[in-house]
């Protein structure tokens, strides 16, 4: 835990840093015409102090268990997996769109974590999707992006895939 | 008289059919996220802003305040049936609510916990139409060193009262405000830690933060637990409390309410604490506190009224003086902004309907969430049977609808992964989310007053000081961040900061 809590007091110290850093850069004005930067500075000021004092609670701590004991006995692997899949997922919308995306998110999930048999991963994926799209696109009119996957669909299917 | 023309107004606005359609889906999502372990008001509120874009602003708000109230009804569902509480309010309920479940008492647990929210939710909402409108008059002399001075109170106490170290806390409120900042300055138009991505002109939006820090992050914290529910099993049967019930209810029902009112209308206080404090109270008053912990029904009832009561009065800051005391009501003022109407001591004057519209919708939420809440447990129960692995999915679905629909842009996407996954590290290394939303909701706000108040003081901090009600504001904030500091009062906060957590 002490590993922790020094590494996340230095990742703070070095954000603080930069922000005191920008705000000085952006301008501090003057007492009775403050300048674009100098809230951002003085935030930053304290914030490199509040910093600097929780690396001092830190390093006067007596060293215990390690950064490890945080996530022991815990599917720890998931977090990070979860994390990817979902940047994957934004980085794919644009081209394929809302429906075929999700649809491949949703099923990777199902799949890969506590998967219950071969059907309902592909069912679920797609039953979920397709009430989302409906619901949300077609009756609550919300902007979801479309993709090529989509426009060959609102081809097939247009009561349904149309773009409203 | 004047009062009652009002209210008649505002159920004039209350009762035309679109607005009742809304309230209806506001406190019925509500009952259904407070039901649902791992989403909470404020995702569910983030998800569904985007829906109000295309209603009117009274129907919209109307529909987000269904949501906050209704999700403390649904919350006491999960805490007595499952021990797992729905919302951060329902914790105590656990305590009592549970036990009376195992002994064959679900039914009057639920059933105080429905009614007790019912007359406290209530008897806030009174509170509210009397209180707001003398606040509202006295806050109109409030200049810009009170509301700044008022704005670093609310931070400080939530920050006070925010769970272990208050260093880290104040690193997330500072982080908060810095992040608020970003984008465009509203005096010289100078753009402002954009890094040149023209998305960032606009500033960093709430919603994807606030997605991702409680929504993402709450996901990811479950996942790697492996939630596991142990349902109460038997049939539930006579939801009506008996006499007796009443009797050893009433007055923790009484307490209860007074005492979530008053700290929900101060600034970081709110249901959470409100429901601990009240059973603390509970017990330390109670002839037979042997009996808390072992299914008093006391320990149900007095907990539950004063979050509904919180709920209630928490709109008071927010309605009147324009600061949101926390973090739903953050969402809500966002909510108020995207409907360009300015939530302050002069909505009541120039948006009347709107304002008593919102006060009359809570009176028949309330209603519809008794009626709700009640006949529908069985199909609550049924909804709690859903399992995570199926859940999860769906609600990170809805997050991305939710953070895509608003802007249509694949970067707010970026922004709520990566507050998703930097919450889920604050939650292992112990920073607390609450603090930074609020600060980020609060910093454009506080800047704009601060700078305002130094040109009008001719670049002099004595504004702050001259003020009676700033320097009142000043020195509680300083007091409460000191007294951290004070080894026998830090004890205490760190007892209170516990509870609450």
């Amino acid at each position: 835990m002490r590993t922790g809590e020094i590494l996340a007091a230095l990742f703070w110290l070095a954000i603080a840093l930069g922000v005191t850093w920008s705000g000085a850069d952006l301008g501090l004005g003057t007492l009775n015409d403050p300048g674009s930067g100098s809230m951002i500075f003085w935030v930053g000021v304290v914030m490199t102090g509040l910093s600097l004092a929780t690396l001092i609670v830190a390093l006067r701590r007596p060293a215990a268990a390690g950064l490890a004991s945080l996530w022991h006995g815990t599917r720890w692997w998931l977090v990070p997996y979860v994390v990817v899949l979902l940047a994957v997922f934004a980085w794919l919308l644009p081209a394929l769109g809302f429906f075929a995306t999700t649809v491949l998110l949703l099923f990777t999930l199902f799949m890969t974590i506590d998967r219950q048999g071969w059907i309902a991963p592909p069912l679920g994926a797609l039953l979920i999707t397709a009430g989302a799209y409906i619901v949300f696109h077609r009756w609550l009119g919300t902007q979801l992006p479309a993709g090529e996957a989509e426009r060959w669909l609102g081809e097939l299917l247009p009561f349904i895939f149309g773009r409203g | 008289m004047d009062l009652l023309q009002s209210l008649a107004l505002g159920f004039g606005v209350a009762l035309q059919p679109i607005n009742l359609l809304y309230c209806f889906i506001g406190v019925f999502i509500g009952t259904l996220v407070g039901v649902l372990p791992g989403i909470g008001p404020v995702a569910a509120m983030s998800l569904l802003l985007p829906v109000t874009f295309t209603a009117t602003p009274e129907a919209g708000i109307i529909m987000l305040a269904g949501i906050y109230y209704g999700s403390m009804y649904g919350g006491s569902t999960t805490a007595i049936l499952v021990n797992i509480p729905g919302e951060a309010a329902s914790v105590v309920t656990t305590l009592d609510g549970h036990q009376m479940a195992r002994q064959g008492r679900a039914g009057p647990a639920l059933g105080i916990a429905a009614m007790g929210s019912f007359i406290a939710g209530t008897l806030a909402i009174v509170g509210l139409m009397l209180v707001a409108p003398t606040l509202a008059r006295f806050a109109v002399k409030f200049g810009p060193a009170e509301y700044f001075s008022l704005m670093v109170l609310g931070l400080s106490i939530l920050t006070y009262l925010s769970h272990g170290s208050l260093l880290k806390a104040l690193i997330m409120a500072c982080f908060g405000l810095v992040l608020g900042l970003v984008g465009l300055d509203s005096i010289s138009a100078v753009a402002r830690l954009t890094f040149d991505r023209m998305e960032l002109v606009d500033g960093v939006g709430l919603v994807p933060i606030v997605m991702g820090l409680f929504g993402i992050a709450e996901i990811l914290v479950n996942l790697e637990q492996k939630l596991k529910r142990e349902m109460f099993a038997e049939r539930i049967k006579g939801l009506l409390p008996s006499r007796q019930d009443w009797a050893e209810s009433a007055w923790p029902l009484a307490r209860g309410s007074v005492l979530g009112f008053v700290l929900g209308i101060l600034p970081g206080g709110g249901a959470v604490i409100s429901s601990f404090l009240s059973y603390a109270l509970e017990k330390r008053v109670s002839k037979t506190p042997e009996k808390f912990g072992k299914g008093a029904i006391a320990g149900v009832a007095g907990p539950e009224a004063a979050n509904n009561a919180a709920a209630g009065s928490g709109f008071i800051p927010l309605l009147t003086l324009g600061i949101p005391p926390n973090v739903v009501m953050a969402l809500l003022l966002g909510a108020f902004i995207v409907h360009n109407v300015q939530p302050g001591p002069l909505l009541m004057t120039q948006n009347p309907g709107l304002f008593w519209g919102i006060v009359a919708s809570m009176y028949i939420g309330n209603l519809m969430l008794l009626v709700l809440n009640l006949p529908l447990i069985g199909l609550w129960v049924q909804v709690l049977k859903v399992p995570y692995r199926i859940l999860f999915p769906l609600i990170l679905l809805f997050c991305i609808i939710g953070v895509y629909s608003i802007g249509s842009a694949i970067f707010d996407i970026y922004v709520m992964i990566a507050f998703g996954a930097l919450g889920y590290l604050m939650r292992k290394l112990g920073y607390e989310p609450a603090p930074l939303v609020l600060a980020f909701v609060l910093g454009p706000l506080m800047e704009n007053n601060l700078r305002k108040a130094l040109i009008l003081s001719d670049g002099s901090f004595w504004i702050f000081l001259a003020r009676p009600i700033s320097l009142t504001c000043l020195v509680i904030a300083l007091v409460l961040l000191a007294s951290a500091v004070l080894p026998a009062l830090r004890a205490r906060r760190e007892k209170i900061a516990l509870e609450t957590n």
